[in-house]
């Protein structure tokens, strides 16, 4: 690099972390040099880059502005520096709490500004590292655009608020994928699934937006629409449950592995959706709490009519997200109660009485 | 005076009367410009079913113009705005304070309920349907297709079929190379079958590791499911478990696939690192960068970059990029003059200039395909 217009904290990675930096080396280049040395490193083809030429003024201004953001970035982390001395001091627990707070803050303000960071929260959204404060608050944004209002407005709008609990202040992005399949891919909320595709646990991931280390969640996967014969009515089954799962930022995944590793996870095992014929299309609906302390007096045995609403008073959780997908009787259903070994599904009307 | 009229003969009163017979001309202007024309019957609009009487599905509630009355819970509104029932109940006619402008009539499902049914309660619902018990019309409704699926049936099952052949053909080709890689199993039909699953897992992108492990689990998934249905005790279960995990080891330790689906000799990082050193040195040695090289180097660095097992594909495309460029760049000794018969003539605008430059190249520094 010829010259770059970082003179401080931000090409300094003694205490900060490699991950705020850009690894392509062009890139890199081109967004710390004043003046574009080599032309815009997007602009692959040697006249395009020939026939670049910046905004009038731009070089000039550019390194100003990157100082005076710089500059901010070293007053924050200074107060920073000022807050831990606090944290370390203090014995009060909320003030702690309190403190630790306007550290996150401060850690998100430092690096918000920053061109690197930028371009990485904007380009560079999968792999990103979530332990940073900043990245995170890139990703809540992101989050808040699109799929959180996504997953409320399918979440209402199938009524799984309030059929399953009265309702739900996410602050958790869940994701949701059947890898046993040969193509994988992501979920979008309300989509209706074969019974081939959910005939084994799906994988989640849960996404957190604050710092999370070792935190503890429930899962549970209920289906509200199992018919219940003697009062015309439905009951809830519960399809799946998980308990003290154990989560960070650095690894949001529920799968498999982690279930294989784990048994005692799973406190009622994965029972695919199985629905009978002429029952109509079945919601399940996936709702993520994130627990206080460790559930020790989980005694859920049976499925069917359960109440997630008295489960959740139980244990005092609180959901902080949701997913939901669809099922429906198809020609592939029998053959999934079958190796679960359930019995064969009954026939209803196709008409309503 | 009158004394002459009375003389006057009749013939003559007749003539002199007859002109004056009144004619109607069209003098009058036509009529019809009455405005209160329009009255008809009344239309029989208000209330059909008051509050708290019971109602069939279907059953109209409200005759109306426009809405003044609004559907609510279980109702619903026709063409003409007319309510009414969509469920089996009790009508009530309620206020929603979600909704403070509109009154609205529901039809609740029980006949102690008050609607609006709570906001954050669980939906009351009915659902209206009985199992058939007779066996023959429970079974002719389970085979009964919609239009939409009958009809796209028969090329789904021809798909499926087609489907199922490729597979099988291609679970013998890997049965077929199990002796090739020397692998030693006492099942190999499921060694074949775990090839192949692993094959489709990386086609759908997942990587090896994934694959491999993916495979094991749904393997073991199923015997666990088969274990709990009851058809194996639980000595066969265990070993039947190890069995497939020895199977796993020793096949592993033979086979992987690469980046293209091949099937090559099982490698570790470390001789995977190694046979790329090779090759790298092999590359070097044959093709100097930036010098021209003829047909048959360039075959075999290709065969040499695609040896199987060795690079993935982002890497490949790399290893290309930087030995076999497809036109070598303009150094000095790469650039001929104006007078060689042979050169290949490039015009290029030259945006500093604002000219169109010339340059000659001799054939060989492009790539001979």
């Amino acid at each position: 690099m010829s010259s770059t217009v970082s003179k401080s904290i931000w090409s300094n990675f003694s205490k900060r972390s490699q991950s705020l930096s850009l690894k392509n080396k062009a890139l890199k280049t081109a967004l710390l040099s004043p003046d574009l040395p080599f032309g815009p490193a997007s602009l692959k083809k040697r006249s395009s880059k020939a026939q670049y030429n910046s905004p009038i003024g731009l070089s000039e201004i550019y390194p100003l502005a990157y100082q005076i953001l710089e500059q901010e970035s070293v007053d924050c982390y200074k107060r920073i520096e000022k807050i831990e001395s606090k944290i370390s001091t203090t014995q009060d627990q909320t003030l702690k709490e309190e403190l630790n707070d306007l550290k996150q803050q401060l850690l998100v303000d430092a690096e918000i500004n920053n061109p690197e960071v930028i371009y990485n929260a904007n380009y560079a959204t999968n792999s990103l590292d979530r332990t940073q404060p900043v990245y995170r608050h890139y990703l809540k944004e992101q989050w808040k655009s699109y799929s959180r209002m996504l997953t409320m407005q399918r979440l209402e709008s199938l009524s799984v608020i309030p059929d399953t609990l009265p309702t739900l202040d996410p602050q958790v992005d869940v994701q949701l994928k059947f890898p046993h399949n040969n193509v994988e891919r992501w979920i979008e909320p309300g989509t209706l699934l074969s019974s081939n595709a959910t005939c084994k646990p799906p994988l989640l991931e849960i996404v957190e937006f604050k710092e999370s280390k070792n935190d503890l969640y429930t899962v549970l996967m209920v289906d509200p629409d199992t018919p219940d014969l003697t009062n015309d009515s439905f009951s809830t089954t519960l399809h799946w449950g998980l308990k003290d799962v154990q989560l960070s930022n650095e690894d949001p995944i529920i799968d498999a592995k982690k279930l294989v590793e784990n048994p005692d996870y799973e406190f009622i095992e994965y029972l695919p959706p199985v629905p009978e014929k002429n029952t109509g299309k079945h919601r399940l609906a996936i709702w993520v709490f994130r627990q206080n302390e460790k559930l020790s007096n989980v005694t859920e045995t049976s499925r069917e009519f359960f109440d997630i609403r008295k489960f959740t008073e139980d244990h005092n959780l609180v959901p902080i997200g949701a997913h939901v997908f669809r099922s429906i009787w198809d020609r592939n259903t029998e053959n999934v109660r079958e190796t679960y070994g359930l019995p064969k599904g009954r026939i209803f009307t196709r008409e309503r009485l | 005076m009158f004394k002459n009229v009375s003389v006057l003969p009749s013939t003559l009163l007749n003539n002199f009367i007859k002109p004056i017979t009144q004619i109607r001309f069209a003098t009058k202007r036509a009529a019809g410009s009455k405005t209160h024309m329009q009255d008809s019957r009344g239309k029989r609009l208000g209330p059909k079913k008051h509050e708290g009487q019971q109602v069939t599905t279907g059953q109209i509630l409200l005759r109306q113009r426009g809405t003044k009355w609004y559907p609510g819970t279980n109702v619903g509104i026709g063409r003409d705005h007319t309510l009414f029932a969509l469920e089996p109940g009790f009508v009530r006619y309620y206020l929603d304070p979600f909704h403070p402008k509109r009154r609205f009539i529901g039809v609740a499902l029980k006949q102690e309920d008050r609607l609006p049914y709570p906001h954050f309660e669980p939906s009351v619902r009915r659902f209206g349907r009985e199992v058939i018990e007779n066996p023959y019309r429970a079974e002719k409704e389970e085979n009964y297709m919609s239009r939409k699926e009958s009809l796209e049936s028969p090329a789904l099952i021809k798909a499926k079929e087609d489907r199922i052949l490729k597979r099988n053909e291609k679970l013998k080709n890997f049965i077929d190379s199990l002796k090739e890689f020397g692998v030693v199993v006492a099942d190999s039909d499921i060694a074949g079958i775990r090839l192949l699953t692993i094959d489709g897992f990386m086609r759908g992108g997942k990587t090896l590791e994934d694959a491999r492990f993916y495979t094991t689990y749904n393997a073991l998934y199923d015997l666990k499911l088969s274990f709990k249905r009851g058809e194996l005790n639980e000595n066969e279960y265990n070993d039947k478990i190890n069995q497939y995990n020895e199977m796993s080891k020793e096949l592993d330790s033979k086979i992987m696939f690469d980046s293209k689906f091949r099937l090559v000799k099982n490698m570790t990082i470390e001789e995977i690192e190694s046979l790329q050193n090779e090759i790298i040195n092999e590359l070097d040695s044959i093709i100097k960068l930036n010098e021209p090289i003829n047909k048959d180097i360039r075959q075999k660095a290709l065969k040499l970059i695609d040896t199987p097992g060795a690079f993935n594909l982002k890497k490949q495309v790399l290893l290309k990029r930087k030995y076999l460029k497809q036109v070598l760049p303009e150094l000095d000794t790469l650039v001929s003059d104006e007078k060689d018969k042979n050169a290949k003539v490039t015009y290029r605008m030259n945006y500093e200039t604002r000219r169109v430059d010339v340059v000659y190249r001799p054939k060989s520094v492009f790539a001979q395909l």
